[in-house]
């Protein structure tokens, strides 16, 4: 009956090394590792060996595995001037040997695997910020481009296109606005309401959560979505393009990516923002309404109405305008992601991941800066 | 669990397929297909573009379930009785999956992974070698496909044929008995393609293994064939089969006889 593990016999037989194996050797669960070390260490003895004899006749399977002991003893042999017949292994072994052996090693070139210095890594870390700034201003530029060229009616793009992102970054995103949106009011709300009702100024809640959700707080709830959202799927999408080559074969036919691609996008974002951003203020001051009612019985007339009057057109319009720069950035940055993508998997998923922390990160520092602005100004 | 290179007592027949017909939604691809893969063929499955050869490769290998039909395998400790892959339990069809490795079309090497990560992923995740083992047994993969030296390189710095070597070398890491191949020629110039094809016969050679090969390259085909069938589109099943070049000598069909001849006949 044939051994269902692997054996092996070490013996010396004067200066030659003879090696029997039996059983089977295919098993990766039986596979004893401790055989070539101890192939290795019979180097080690103090006979001086100068032949090695393998026997595999009662061998009943193997598999590659085993082929890694025999190259590495006949390496082993070579490196210590040791004859090693390789004729007495099975002839398929014989043959995969021969064929591994067939294209010598070689390297494209040394692969350099130096450790690098902290401060070599942060300049070259600045180096690639300040390479990212330019691609980005360089992408802001072309952009500029399409969009005039889209004003003077000589830009080339489907609007087709234009309404189906329209469609995606608008009306496919109101259910996520609507919770996010009407949540923050809530919660703005909620906290209002516990430290108004210290001064006995609870009706005032409807003054904080109108005009902060009108102003700033839906603009900036609503580019955070829109950045995760949609601005991830322009990196992803155009990246994906690009890996495939679909952007190059705009180009090839004369067709700008800018205009095709980029155009549409931004297009339908700058539309679709503030119209999202006034339906997100509504649904925040609606959040507002409910904890104004449930927690300081403030009725939804009293409510609506100190709304009404603490919300001015500034207001409304500084929220719009808010809206759509951010509507801008999420474009920009998502399809400047995307083109800029490299060309594996992997970078869609870095170029994605960047445009949505890149967009969120100049969204926030946008609206601080606005924030300044608008109180300077009067707004 | 690995399978043995040599001495195998299993039947001559390696895959059996009996009765399978598929679909894509509702649209019938091929049916009543029904061919037979002996042990060391190197098996051709050809046709015009949209015959269903690559869907065919898919339900063999168990990545889409065929409308109706089966494909039989050998299991290792069962040699004796074949297993329906799509009757077969979950745990009967990893095990029956061991049976053979896959090369897809464009490599579908994983970018992040370097080579030698890509040819250890399946031995690091299903077999209980050591990562030493592991990595000696993948080192030795890639110097088969005569990518010794590169282990370390990730996809996107080798060329499109070495990739597809690469591709070659991970379908063998766990010393299957059977390859699968679809379109290994694609992409390839003829030089990088007559090597591939060479490649391919002396790993038939070498370790005994039974390929089946999706392929519409004539060069390539008539070279390394030594069985076949045809899928017709528009009859929608096998129309021709045998060895490539006798199908040539003597195939009645007017679709095969200008397929094999480049539309000359």
């Amino acid at each position: 009956m044939d051994s269902p593990i692997p054996e092996y016999n070490i013996s010396h037989n004067n200066s030659m090394l003879d090696i029997e194996m039996r059983g089977d050797w295919s098993l990766d669960s039986n596979f004893p590792e401790e055989f070539e070390y101890e192939l290795k260490h019979q180097f080690n003895k103090k006979t001086k060996i100068q032949s090695v004899n393998i026997r595999m006749l009662q061998v009943t399977a193997w598999n590659s595995a085993l082929l890694t002991v025999i190259l590495s003893l006949s390496e082993f042999c070579e490196q210590h001037q040791v004859q090693f017949d390789l004729s007495q292994l099975p002839l398929e072994m014989n043959h995969l040997i021969k064929l591994s052996e067939k294209i010598p090693s070689r390297k494209l070139k040394d692969r350099q695997q130096t450790s690098t210095s902290f401060l070599h890594n942060v300049g070259s870390d600045v180096i690639a910020a300040v390479k990212d700034v330019g691609d980005v201003i360089e992408f802001i530029g072309k952009a500029g481009v399409a969009f005039i060229a889209m004003v003077r009616g000589k830009a080339v793009y489907r609007s087709s296109d234009t309404w189906l992102i329209m469609q995606q970054t608008g009306a496919e995103a109101v259910p996520i606005v609507s919770l996010l949106n009407f949540l923050v009011g809530a919660i703005l709300g909620y906290i209002g309401a516990m430290q108004l009702e210290k001064f006995g100024a609870e009706i005032f809640i409807g003054d904080m959560v109108g005009v902060a959700m009108t102003r700033e707080i839906a603009a900036i709830i609503t580019g955070i979505i829109m950045a995760g959202r949609s601005g991830a799927a322009f990196a992803a999408q155009l990246g994906t393009m690009k890996v495939s080559d679909e952007i190059d074969a705009l180009r090839s036919m004369g067709l700008s990516p800018m205009e095709f691609l980029v155009l549409p996008r931004m297009i339908g974002m700058m539309l679709m923002m503030p119209l999202l951003a006034i339906y997100a203020s509504f649904m925040g001051i609606l959040g507002g309404a409910l904890v104004a009612y449930a927690l300081l019985n403030i009725s939804l007339e009293q409510y609506i109405g100190v709304v009404i009057n603490s919300i001015g057109l500034n207001d409304i319009f500084a929220g719009i305008f808010m809206s759509a720069v951010f509507g801008v950035i999420v474009a920009v940055v998502g399809c400047q992601k995307g083109m800029s993508c490299g060309n594996s998997a992997e970078a869609v998923g870095a170029s994605t991941t960047s445009a949505v922390v890149t967009a969120t990160v100049i969204i926030f520092i946008c609206a601080a800066f606005l924030t300044v602005i608008y109180g300077v100004l009067g707004i | 669990m690995m399978t043995e290179l040599s001495n195998d007592s299993c039947s001559n027949n390696t895959i059996v397929v009996e009765d399978l017909s598929l679909e894509y939604g509702h649209n019938v691809i091929q049916q009543d297909l029904n061919f037979t893969i002996k042990r060391n063929d190197i098996f051709i499955i050809m046709g015009n573009s949209g015959s269903g050869k690559s869907t065919l490769m898919r339900s063999m290998t168990g990545l889409n379930a065929p409308a109706s039909g089966d494909v039989f395998y050998h299991c290792r400790n069962d040699k004796n009785e074949q297993h329906g892959f799509w009757q077969s339990s979950n745990a009967m069809q990893l095990k029956i999956m061991e049976q053979f490795g896959v090369m897809f079309q464009n490599g579908a090497l994983f970018s992040s992974m370097t080579l030698i990560d890509n040819v250890s992923l399946r031995l690091l995740e299903t077999t209980q070698y050591s990562p030493r083992r592991i990595r000696k047994i993948a080192a030795f993969k890639l110097s088969l496909v005569g990518l010794k030296g590169f282990e370390h390189y990730f996809p996107s710095e080798i060329s499109g044929g070495m990739q597809k070597r690469v591709a070659i070398a991970r379908a063998m890491a766990m010393d299957p008995p059977i390859l699968f191949f679809d379109e290994p020629s694609a992409g390839l110039d003829p030089v990088s393609s007559k090597l591939l094809d060479d490649l391919l016969l002396e790993l038939q050679e070498s370790m005994g293994i039974t390929m089946v090969v999706v392929t519409h390259e004539l060069d390539s085909i008539f070279a390394i064939g030594n069985n076949a069938i045809f899928l017709d589109h528009e009859q929608k099943t096998i129309i021709a089969r045998g060895h490539p070049k006798q199908m040539l000598l003597d195939n009645p069909h007017e679709q095969v006889q200008s397929f094999l001849t480049r539309g000359n006949k």
